[in-house]
């Protein structure tokens, strides 16, 4: 029992030992497999490596990152990698082998090579794009029409993921209060059974693609490191070649992913993911408004033509009418000063002829005055000379005529006696039958004049036609004329109803 | 009145071909002023149709029409 050392002594002993074997740095490859980070800022990750083929751990040993490399490490991640350094990554570590009397045995990681981690990332990442550019897929979901309105939604992301919350959120809340129908395909979104149980989602989100729009892939926060299984092959593939429109936004800052480039549209985080899908929604709308806007200035435009047609047409119709005005009032013009011309010519020559006609009566009243005078004259001179001779030849016969009467006057005296004497008797005897005869004759005449007398006629039972009063004929009555018919005791009123020709 | 008296599309796509039609007969000239209208109309009543449906008003009236019918179902 007097050989033993207390486990101080024999945990210095290792101490020195390994100090004195292990005082190098190293550079290991090492895979995370759980950082734990503490509140104080140092970090104690499980540090393993695992077998390629069978996945298992072949070793396995305790970190330590205090907190200033912690720091400065994650800095150095988020500048080159653009994301945290996580749990389950393969990095290449700087370390210094640790041994402490209480802790044991650790290893102090100093330092991480990024490039080496960049470089894992990158051989995967190229390794899928090149499979599927051969294969020609790389474009084939962009090629496939955009929705106009993408409004009913497989959202593959999960409930709890801060992504999924952003996404629907803005979604919910547009300020153009636009309405989304989506559903949740539950689905882990980093790691090894991202790429299973996503693509097992896209499978089941197929079968029901006739009730959706398009499918979104969201996730919140994350690294790139996380973010590998979105460079993987099969899950890129399966959004390349899916029939609907996919979207991603999972949320990286520095290198696409596979998924992202093969994606229809890929957003850097949810948030801007929903603002797109809102932006496209609104894009659609605003087309509809364009339309309108552009229909409501096509009619005004229209109705502008329109009117301006009929004033064009009012003002030429009002030009050709003042114009017509004009020629017929200028034709009149020109009539009327042809008119006045012509009359004012033929009063002058009319005038003229007047005056000749005047001279030639004048003249010829003038000679025939002449001429009676002279007739007058040859009278007067002839029946001086005449009469003298005419005074004598009676003169000689009245000395004769007492010597003939006293012979004649008395046989004739005689003569004129006997006769006056005969008449004397005939003169009763005539006036007798002329007074006779003149009587009857008067009352021959009074016999007519009774018999057509009005008064008689209307006795006979024949009717008068007056017409105010005055008597009128068939020539000069009308239709509807009112007339008094009268007759010998009464007069009676008659409106002509027709008129007919005989 | 429904979609089908108003004889309005099922679809976004179908509605905004339509509408672009019209606005391309339309913008073409050869439609005369008489038949402008009844085009207008058509066209006001699609843009209303998809604005609706953006906002899903067409989902929530055909929901209480729907709700009314179950009432009077159950008056008679």
């Amino acid at each position: 029992m007097e050989n033993f050392i207390t486990l101080k002594e024999l945990a210095k002993q290792i101490e020195s030992i390994i100090n004195l074997n292990f005082n190098n740095t190293y550079w290991v490859l090492l895979e995370i497999q759980k950082l734990n980070l503490y509140r104080t800022g140092h970090a104690y990750p499980e540090l393993v490596e695992k077998d390629e083929k069978t996945n298992k751990i072949v070793a396995q040993m305790r970190g330590i990152i205090w907190a200033n490399d912690y720091l400065y490490i994650q800095r150095k991640f988020i500048q080159v990698l653009g994301s945290e350094m996580k749990d389950g990554i393969r990095v290449l570590a700087k370390c210094i082998v640790n041994f402490h009397p209480v802790y044991g045995l650790s290893l102090r990681i100093m330092d991480i090579d990024t490039t080496y981690s960049q470089g894992l990332l990158e051989q995967e990442r190229l390794l899928t794009i090149k499979k599927l550019q051969q294969q020609g897929l790389l474009d084939a979901n962009k090629q496939i029409p955009f929705p106009l309105v993408p409004q009913r939604i497989a959202i593959i992301s999960i409930e709890t993921s801060k992504g999924f919350s952003d996404f629907v959120g803005v979604l919910a809340n547009n300020e153009h209060c636009y309405s989304y129908k989506y559903t949740l395909f539950p689905a882990v979104l980093q790691g090894e059974k991202a790429v299973e149980t996503i693509t097992e989602q896209l499978k089941i989100i197929n079968l029901k693609k006739d009730f959706y729009d398009i499918v979104v892939i969201v996730r919140g926060g994350g690294g790139e490191i996380g973010l590998s299984a979105y460079n993987d092959y099969s899950l890129a593939k399966a959004i390349a070649t899916f029939p609907l429109p996919v979207l991603t936004g999972i949320g990286h800052s520095t290198n696409l992913t596979v998924c992202d480039m093969v994606a229809h549209y890929s957003a850097i985080t949810p948030t801007d993911l929903g603002y797109y899908i809102i932006d496209k929604t609104l894009e659609f709308e605003n087309m509809l408004l364009n339309i309108g806007d552009k229909l409501i200035n096509t009619i005004k435009q229209k109705q502008n033509n329109y009117k301006e047609k009929i004033n064009n047409t009012r003002f030429l119709l009002l030009r050709n009418i003042t114009s017509q005005l004009y020629a017929y009032q200028s034709n009149l013009d020109k009539t009327i000063n042809t008119f006045t011309q012509l009359t004012n010519a033929k009063i002058n020559k009319s005038s003229i002829t007047l005056i000749q006609i005047i001279n030639t009566i004048k003249y010829q009243f003038i000679s025939a005055l002449e001429k009676t005078n002279n007739l007058l004259k040859n009278y007067n001179f002839s029946l001086k000379t005449n009469s003298k001779n005419i005074i004598n030849i009676e003169n000689c016969k009245l000395d004769n005529i007492p010597l003939i009467l006293r012979h004649k006057s008395k046989s004739h005296l005689n003569y004129n006696l006997l006769r006056l004497k005969q008449i004397n008797k005939l003169i009763p005897i005539n006036l007798k039958q002329n007074l006779s005869d003149i009587k009857i004759s008067l009352n021959k005449a009074q016999q007519i004049i009774d018999l057509s007398s009005p008064n008689h006629i209307l006795k006979m039972g024949y009717v008068m036609l007056k017409k105010d009063n005055i008597i009128v004929t068939e020539n000069n009555i009308n239709k509807n004329d009112t007339i008094v018919l009268e007759g010998y005791k009464n007069q009676m009123e008659a409106e002509i109803i027709n008129i007919e020709k005989k | 009145m429904n979609n089908e008296e108003l004889n309005l599309p099922t679809s976004y796509e179908q509605a905004f071909n339509e509408l672009q039609q019209i606005v391309t007969e339309i913008e073409r000239g050869d439609i005369t002023i008489d038949l402008l209208l009844p085009k207008v109309q058509r066209a006001a009543q699609l843009i209303k149709f998809c604005r609706d449906k953006l906002r899903n008003t067409e989902d929530e009236v055909n929901k209480i029409i729907k709700q009314l019918e179950d009432d009077n179902c159950d008056d008679m």
